[in-house]
C-alpha cells in the first residue's frame, strides 16, 4: 500500500498555487496522474523520488515512511527504492545495453531475464547511440526494474515515440507489469494510454486532484449522453464492403458492431472502446 | 459517427425523456434523449455541445420531399462517394460535412453522383449529444 498526502507551493501557468496530492495505491497497482502540462504531475513524481521536498505531508511506501514532516523523517534519494523512466532516456552512453542494466541491478542473475523481457537480447552489446528511441526506452525500463524498486515511476515515458512504437511499448509494459506486479505510477496526458494501462486515474489541474476513479468512471461519464453504454475490448477488426465489422468483448459476452471508417480506422485488437447506442434502439424479449 | 457542433436553443422534459432543439450550421435539429437534465451539466440553453449520429442512420432524399415525420433535414451537395458492392459511403456538405452510408442499390436507383443536391434526414431518436472538450 502506498499513501501519499503532500502539499507543496508550486508555480503553474496561473501563478503560484498550493499543490496538494493525496494518492493511495494498492500494492501491485498501476495508477496514472493525468492532466495538462504544468498541472503538478511531475512535481508529485519528484516528491516521491525525493528530488524535491514537500512543504508538508507524509509519504508511506509499503509500511515504510519515506517522508513525514511532523516527525522529521526524510529518507534520502539514494535510500528510496524508486525506479524512474523519463521521456528522455538518460542511459549511460559509454556503456552497452547489458552494462547499463547491470549497473543498476540489485541481483545480477536477473539481468538477462530483464533484457529478454524487454526484447533486447539481440542488441545487448550495442551502445545507446546506435539504438532507436523505442529500443532506448526498453533499456530504460529494464534498468529501472533491475533496481527492484518498491515503486516504478514513469513520466511520459513514450511521449517522444511515434504512434506505432508507442502502442507496441504500451502493450509490452502492460505484460511486464502483469508479470512482475511492481506498483507503478504513470504520468500521462494521453487518455488512450491511461485507459490501456492503468486501473486508477488521478486527474490533476492547477496542482489539485480534481477527479479520481477508474478510467471509465473518470473519462466516459457524461461525455456522451446515453443510458445504453458499455466499455469493451476490440477482439477483431475486419473490413466488409466500405464498412468494418468489429468483434468486441463486453463483460463476459462477445458481440459484433458495424462501424464506419471514422470509427474503425484507428482501432486494432486489444483497444478499449466505449460502445453506446441510443436507448431507443435495442429491442428486448423475455427469455 | 457524425459529430457536429450545435448550440442548444431550448429543451423540455417529460419524465426521463428530454426533447432538445439545436442549431447547427444554419439548420435546426431536434433530438430526443433518455436522461435527466441534472446529470447533463452541459445541456443548457445557449451552450455549445456535440450532436452525434451514426452514418448508417442518415437517410438520403432527392427532389421535393412530401409529408414526412422526420424533423431533421440537412440540404447539401454530395462531395465524394466511396462505392462498395453493397454499401456506399457519401460525404455531404451542407455548411459542414456529414457522412451517410446507404445501399449501393439506392445510390443507383436515385442516380446519385458527386455534385447531386440531396437532403440528408435523421430521426430525432438517433441523435445523441456529447460534451465538447
Amino acid at each position: 500500500m502506498i499513501e501519499i498526502d503532500v502539499v507543496k507551493r508550486i508555480k503553474t501557468a496561473s501563478g503560484e498555487v498550493d499543490m496538494h496530492a493525496k494518492v493511495d495505491i494498492e500494492k501491485g497497482g498501476f495508477c496514472s496522474l493525468f492532466g495538462k502540462s504544468g498541472a503538478g504531475k511531475t512535481t508529485v513524481m519528484r516528491l516521491l523520488a525525493g528530488l524535491t521536498d514537500p512543504d508538508d505531508g507524509i509519504i508511506k511506501i509499503s509500511g515504510k515512511t519515506w517522508y513525514d514532516k511532523k516527525n522529521r523523517i526524510n529518507v534520502p534519494v539514494n535510500k528510496r527504492k524508486c525506479g524512474f523512466v523519463f521521456q528522455d532516456y538518460a542511459l549511460f552512453p559509454n556503456m552497452t545495453v547489458r552494462r547499463n542494466i547491470e549497473y543498476a541491478s540489485v541481483n545480477k542473475s536477473n539481468v538477462d531475464m530483464l533484457i529478454d523481457m524487454v526484447g533486447m537480447t539481440e542488441l545487448k552489446d550495442r551502445k545507446p547511440a546506435t539504438l532507436s528511441g523505442g529500443q532506448r526506452q526498453r533499456v530504460a525500463l529494464a534498468r529501472a526494474l533491475a533496481a527492484e524498486p518498491e515503486i516504478l515511476l514513469l513520466d511520459e515515458p513514450f511521449a517522444a515515440l511515434d504512434a506505432d512504437m508507442r502502442n507496441t511499448l504500451q502493450n509490452e509494459l502492460k505484460t511486464i507489469h502483469d508479470k512482475l506486479g511492481v506498483t507503478t505510477i504513470l504520468v500521462s496526458h494521453d487518455k488512450g494510454e491511461v485507459f490501456k494501462l492503468t486501473d486508477k486515474v488521478y486527474v490533476m489541474d492547477d496542482g489539485v486532484i480534481t477527479k479520481v476513479g477508474s478510467p471509465e468512471e473518470v473519462f466516459t461519464d457524461n461525455t456522451i449522453s446515453g443510458k445504453f453504454k458499455f466499455t469493451g475490448r476490440v477482439l477483431k477488426v475486419e473490413k466488409a464492403d466500405c464498412l468494418y465489422i468489429l468483434t468486441l468483448s463486453i463483460g463476459a459476452e462477445v458481440g459484433h458492431v458495424v462501424a464506419t471508417h471514422s470509427e474503425a480506422h484507428d482501432l486494432s485488437a486489444g483497444d478499449r472502446v466505449l460502445v453506446y447506442t441510443k436507448a431507443f434502439n435495442p429491442s428486448v424479449r423475455k427469455i | 459517427m457524425n459529430q457536429l457542433e450545435a448550440k442548444v436553443l431550448h429543451y423540455r422534459t417529460s419524465g426521463q425523456i428530454i426533447l432538445c432543439e439545436f442549431e447547427t450550421f444554419g439548420s435546426e435539429v431536434t433530438a430526443v434523449i433518455l436522461d435527466s437534465p441534472g446529470e447533463l451539466a452541459y445541456l443548457k440553453e445557449g451552450n455549445s455541445l456535440n450532436i452525434l449520429f451514426k452514418e448508417t442512420e442518415v437517410i438520403i432524399a432527392t427532389g421535393e420531399i412530401g409529408q414526412l415525420s422526420l424533423n431533421n433535414r440537412f440540404s447539401g451537395r454530395i462531395t465524394s462517394m466511396e462505392k462498395g458492392e453493397i454499401f456506399t459511403s457519401l460525404s455531404i456538405d451542407f455548411g459542414t460535412g456529414i457522412t451517410s452510408v446507404i445501399t449501393t442499390k439506392s445510390v443507383n436507383r436515385l442516380g446519385l453522383a458527386v455534385g447531386t443536391e440531396v437532403t440528408a434526414l435523421v430521426k430525432a431518436n438517433e441523435i445523441a449529444i456529447g460534451r465538447r472538450d
